[in-house]
């Protein structure tokens, strides 16, 4: 499968801040590439390196065959982007913002009714049609703002976290929307915060301050994921009040809260009685258990790595 | 298609923030209400005393001429000077010399000592010509035409009786056309730039002319009608004439407002707040054109690198030229040199504007 995006050691920074260190990205086509990291990971710099919105400072990259820098304008023709917040006109209604995006990116009269009528068809939005966006739930003001990005059917669509603060109903149709849209052979480029997002990605580049740490397909990650799992809990007590005292117990290895456990991936033990027998030392009465890992383990884990190893740098 | 997309979208925001185009419509129609009838120039009520030493029938004719005036108001109050200044319960002291009606019978030239309260100088200078007035046209009356040399009677050309609203509606509109067409553009696009819509017009295929025109279009009229209205409401309110051409003063209303509105696009290309664009716009229109066009203060009266930077403020040429309009009924010819400085500095910023808004569209 050939890649729509590829970018190889991508170099941003902003004054003295380094957004991206040397950043890589393959973006398959038809494919839904997720961008995976927490807040300042680089995410919403490299999506608007690959939109023509941001120089980047050195590196290679390549956009629809083009260089971004170079030929913005076909960039720019080509693609249809989704800031991470609502950014269409509030006081204009469903109907005039699909409009006006229509008319800047010149669809053309007859085909602007052909394509209004497609796009309520595929978002429903045609009953809010006379609403104005300001008006629209959060769920539906995202559906609209997806049907702007799709008015001029570009081949590539960058969606920065577009489901943050959606209610999970709204998340899981915007979802099927994206899947249809993969279907029909659009290369969507997608960061978000949520695990169970990540997992609907053919791919995903889990990102760390302006470093990819991992990549692959989701699935694959996991399953490949080979170091040992343990999961913590002490009946009654708060993860909170007795992660300290595992930190302490497995020094130097990956300790982090999950949920309403503590999760420790353990690179030194593998045999749970050994793991058991350090617990059992403390006075905390500890309930262990060895578990099959998650994409956050992995996320986490190799965050904390990360840290580990700037640390010791 | 990109340009009348965006020129319809500007107009519904316009239409839609209707408080805020109350507000451009009230806030000049305020101001002038309050301007017209707080900020008058003509004093009346002039609190004088005569010290009458000579008791002679000349100075007491003489008396009788500030009695008879509506602008002075006699005061007996017996207090000392000192205490009445004090007080501002007086304005100023004639001193009738003993020797007045002998100096004037042996065609010497008296000398009436005038003391006023300098503390507001404004109203002192007034004062002081409303003094001189009345005891010019005493001795004009007393000597005869052919022996008095000197004659002085105070006539102000275009504005006979000082009306102030002569004197601002055409300032206020200088000022409010530049603040308002300033301040919306750098606004709107800032408010863009805040929101984030103006990435998406970014990685649209519209061009950067087309943004430029489709924002400034909606705002250049609205500025034009803001203008017009500030005009009708001077004519109709406070009988503010227009003696020059009406199509002259529409085409140089055109001209001013587009100056402000490249203004606009210039601050919008420095700033990403709508916070700084308010006070860049406020700070850069607001100020010179208060204080250094002319509307105010006097331009002469001002430090030689102050009258330099004067010659920098869009509205002292546009005040001129809708002063000559208005009030002169001047005609082109007679406007030339600063109609002609008026359109270089349009064409000039709309120019610097358009480079570089084009340059921060493309990048």
């Amino acid at each position: 499968m050939t890649n729509l995006i590829k970018a190889d050691g991508i170099v941003k920074n902003f004054g003295i801040i380094e957004a991206l260190k040397g950043m890589d990205l393959e973006v398959p086509r038809g494919s839904i590439t997720g961008l995976i990291g927490p807040d300042g990971a680089g995410k919403s710099t490299i999506m608007k390196i690959v939109l023509s919105l941001l120089k980047r400072d050195s590196g290679m990259i390549s956009v629809l065959s083009v260089d971004p820098d170079k030929d913005k304008a076909s960039i720019r023709q080509h693609t249809g982007y989704m800031p991470e917040t609502f950014s269409l006109y509030t006081d204009l209604t469903v109907e005039e913002n699909l409009k006006f995006y229509s008319q800047i990116h010149k669809v053309g009269r007859n085909g602007y009714s052909e394509k209004r009528d497609r796009l309520y068809r595929f978002s429903r939005l045609e009953p809010f049609s006379g609403t104005r966006a300001g008006n629209l739930s959060g769920g539906m003001k995202q559906k609209l703002a997806l049907s702007c990005a799709l008015i001029h059917d570009p081949e590539l669509l960058v969606l920065d976290e577009p489901t943050t603060g959606v209610d999970p109903l709204s998340r899981q149709e915007f979802w099927n929307m994206l899947h249809e849209l993969q279907n029909r052979g659009i290369t969507i480029l997608i960061s978000t915060p949520y695990m169970d997002e990540a997992l609907k990605c053919n791919y995903i580049f889990m990102m760390h301050r302006g470093k990819v740490v991992e990549k692959g397909a989701p699935v694959s990650l996991i399953k490949d994921f080979s170091e040992n799992l343990f999961e913590f809990e002490v009946p009654g007590k708060r993860p909170q009040e007795y992660i300290d005292l595992l930190k302490e117990i497995f020094s130097g290895e990956a300790v982090f809260l999950s949920g309403k456990r503590v999760h420790a991936v353990l690179t030194g033990i593998s045999d749970y009685e050994e793991v058991k027998k350090r617990v059992i030392s403390s006075d905390a009465a500890f309930q262990v258990k060895k578990i099959l890992p998650e994409l956050e383990d992995l996320f986490i884990s190799r965050i904390l790595s990360e840290d580990t190893n700037e640390t010791f740098r | 298609m990109g340009l009348t997309g965006i020129i319809i979208k500007e107009f519904k925001h316009i239409i839609r923030d209707y408080k805020t185009l109350m507000i451009l419509f009230m806030l000049p129609l305020l101001q002038m209400v309050l301007l017209g009838y707080a900020m008058n120039l003509e004093i009346n009520n002039i609190d004088i005393k005569i010290d009458d030493y000579d008791k002679s029938s000349l100075s007491r004719k003489l008396e009788s001429e500030f009695e008879g005036s509506k602008f002075f108001t006699i005061s007996t109050d017996d207090r000392s000077i000192n205490e009445l200044f004090q007080r501002r319960l007086l304005n100023a002291l004639v001193s009738i010399p003993n020797d007045f009606a002998e100096d004037l019978n042996s065609n010497r030239v008296p000398l009436v000592d005038v003391i006023i309260d300098g503390s507001d100088s404004n109203r002192a200078v007034i004062i002081q010509q409303y003094i001189s007035g009345i005891i010019m046209e005493f001795s004009s009356g007393l000597r005869g035409d052919n022996e008095l040399p000197i004659n002085i009677v105070p006539y102000y050309a275009y504005n006979a009786e000082l009306n102030s609203a002569f004197f601002f509606v055409p300032g206020l509109t200088a000022l409010i056309i530049i603040m308002v067409s300033a301040l919306l553009t750098s606004m709107t696009i800032a408010r863009e730039k805040e929101k984030g819509t103006f990435d998406l017009i970014k990685l649209s295929s519209v061009h950067a002319y087309e943004v430029i025109l489709g924002k400034v279009i909606p705002y250049l009229i609205l500025s034009i009608f803001i203008g017009i209205f500030i005009i009708i409401c001077g004519v109709v309110l406070f009988g503010v004439p227009i003696r020059g051409s009406y199509g002259a003063l529409l085409f140089y209303l055109f001209i001013y407002c587009l100056t402000g509105l490249s203004f606009g696009i210039l601050i919008s290309t420095m700033v990403s707040t709508q916070l700084s664009a308010m006070l860049i716009a406020m700070l850069a229109t607001m100020l010179p054109t208060l204080f250094l066009s002319g509307f105010i203060f006097q331009l002469e009266a001002m430090p030689k690198i102050l009258q330099m930077v004067s010659w920098l403020i869009p509205a002292r040429y546009f005040l001129v030229i809708i002063r000559g309009l208005m009030l002169k009924g001047n005609t082109q010819g007679e406007l030339l040199l600063y109609i002609s400085v008026l359109l270089f500095f349009s064409i000039t910023f709309l120019g610097i504007s358009i480079r570089r808004f084009k340059s921060y569209l493309e990048n």
